[in-house]
Parts: C-alpha cells; structure tokens; sequence
C-alpha cells in the first residue's frame, strides 16, 4: 500500500500567473515523458523483474515520482489560479480550460490526452530497464525545453530539481541493468 | 518557542530527501556500510521531525498523532498545493 504525506517532495513558488506556461508544462503531467507515464510505467514493471533489488529500485522510483506529478501538478495550479480570463483567452491554456476550466487533467502541452501507449511492459527486465533508461533522457530534454522557455526563477528551481531526478534515476536504473547482465552471465557459465 | 512550520517543513523535506536518494542508491548499492548509517541517521531524524511538526501543524501523515482531542486536524490544516 501507499502512506500519503502532506508535503511536496521540494519547495514549488511560481512569480505570478501564467497560463500560457501552465498549459507548456501539462507535457510532464499527462504527456509521453510525464510523471504520470514515469510513476505508472515503473510501478507496473516490478511485479515481473527478477530480483527483489529490481523490484525495490522500481517501487521506489515510482513512488518518487509520484511525488513529482504533485510538484507538476502544484506549479499547474499556482500558475492559473490568480490568472484572469483575459489572460487565459489570450494563452495557449485557452483550449484546456473550455474542457477542464482550472481543473487538473491528464494531457500534453498541446492538450492530448493521455494514453498507455506511452508505456511499456515487456516480462523482460532487460527490455523494461532499457525503456526505462530512455525514459528517464526523454524526461530530462523534456525538462531542459521546459527551462528554456520560461524565465520565472521559482518555476526554474523547480525544473531544475526535477531534471537532476531524470539523471540520477538514469544513472540507477543502468546500475540495475549492469547487475543483472552480470547475473546472467555467471549463469550462462 | 516552537520552530516555525515553514522551516519545520524546509527540515522534513531535506531530511525526507536523504531517505529518497541515499533509499534508491542503496537498492543498487547494497553493501554501503556508510550509506547504511548515514540513511539509520537521517531515519531517526525524519521521525522526531514528523512528530514535532504533528504536534503544533497537524499531522504530515496517517499514523501521526492527532495533537488536538477534539478536531481531526487531518480536514482542517492546509495540502501542499495551498500552503
């Protein structure tokens, strides 16, 4: 089971309202590089990984990011709350808020919604760690666009913290991997 | 005087952290002597943190302690999105 906490994993402060990079950032919510798609992927692939560490890394990796949907989820909502509705019309949040208002949903910059084929499950711990690897990369350019367009210092923090998770998830899932071939080999022996 | 909620919460989450990152390193780095006491450490910290922080701002979590008889603190006190 999961134990909810009422905290954010790092402190989230935006500068003022802005819808238009609100609406940029649903990529990491309900995008095929999102949290969302990081917590669900890896929480599925654990049951069938080999070893109880494969199984550890991914439980906690996926509860990790769930925590970082709530960071995403939280810079969302501070940066459309105070927004007026002048300012929505004239952002690209426009589109969104018809269908949710300032509601969360699961959808990318450009309002598609999110789907499991942007997942995998393969029974096949290599195959899953690899995906993993690349996913964790795709998180971290998706952060680093995300960076470069907006010049808000909280929001940057922010991002900043969540790359730097991308590149050390990377780095843990390749140990993973590393050990595992290594298993293998002395099997094959 | 206690410590304000705002640095409480600041301690929670650099102690939380530790736990997170020293938790998943260990899970491929099963053998560190040092992380294993550094992550025991930062355990016992994370507790007494929780505790203080559930008895003057309410509880972080299920599990804490109610610290009021009579108010389920739970429903009352402010989530992350709102503080």
């Amino acid at each position: 089971m999961w134990v909810y906490e009422k905290k954010l994993q790092y402190p989230v402060t935006v500068r003022e309202p802005d819808p238009r990079l609100a609406q940029l950032l649903m990529s990491q919510y309900g995008g095929p590089d999102g949290e969302l798609a990081a917590a669900l992927r890896y929480q599925t692939q654990r049951y069938t990984m080999p070893t109880n560490a494969t199984k550890g890394l991914l439980t906690d990796i996926a509860t990790e990011e769930m925590a970082h949907l709530e960071m995403i989820a939280t810079l969302i909502y501070k940066l459309t709350k105070g927004a007026d509705l002048d300012e929505v019309l004239g952002s690209v949040f426009a589109g969104t808020y018809v269908d949710h208002g300032k509601g969360l949903f699961y959808v990318d910059a450009t309002g598609n919604p999110f789907t499991a084929t942007y997942i995998q499950c393969k029974d096949d711990p290599i195959a899953d760690l690899v995906e993993d690897m690349a996913a964790e990369q795709k998180a971290r350019a998706t952060y680093n666009h995300l960076i470069d367009l907006t010049d808000d210092p909280g929001v940057i923090d922010t991002l900043r913290f969540l790359r730097e998770r991308e590149i050390v998830h990377f780095q843990r899932f390749g140990e993973a991997l590393d050990t595992l071939q290594q298993q293998y080999a002395c099997r094959n022996q | 005087m206690a410590t304000s909620k705002e640095n409480l919460m600041h301690q929670l989450q650099q102690v939380g952290f530790t736990l997170v990152d020293l938790g998943e390193y260990m899970d491929t780095h099963p053998d560190d002597e040092f992380a294993i006491r550094r992550y025991n450490q930062a355990a016992e910290a994370y507790r007494a943190l929780k505790a203080e922080y559930a008895e003057n701002y309410g509880p972080l979590s299920l599990g804490c302690e109610n610290s009021s008889d009579d108010e389920w603190l739970w429903a009352t006190t402010d989530f992350p999105w709102d503080m």
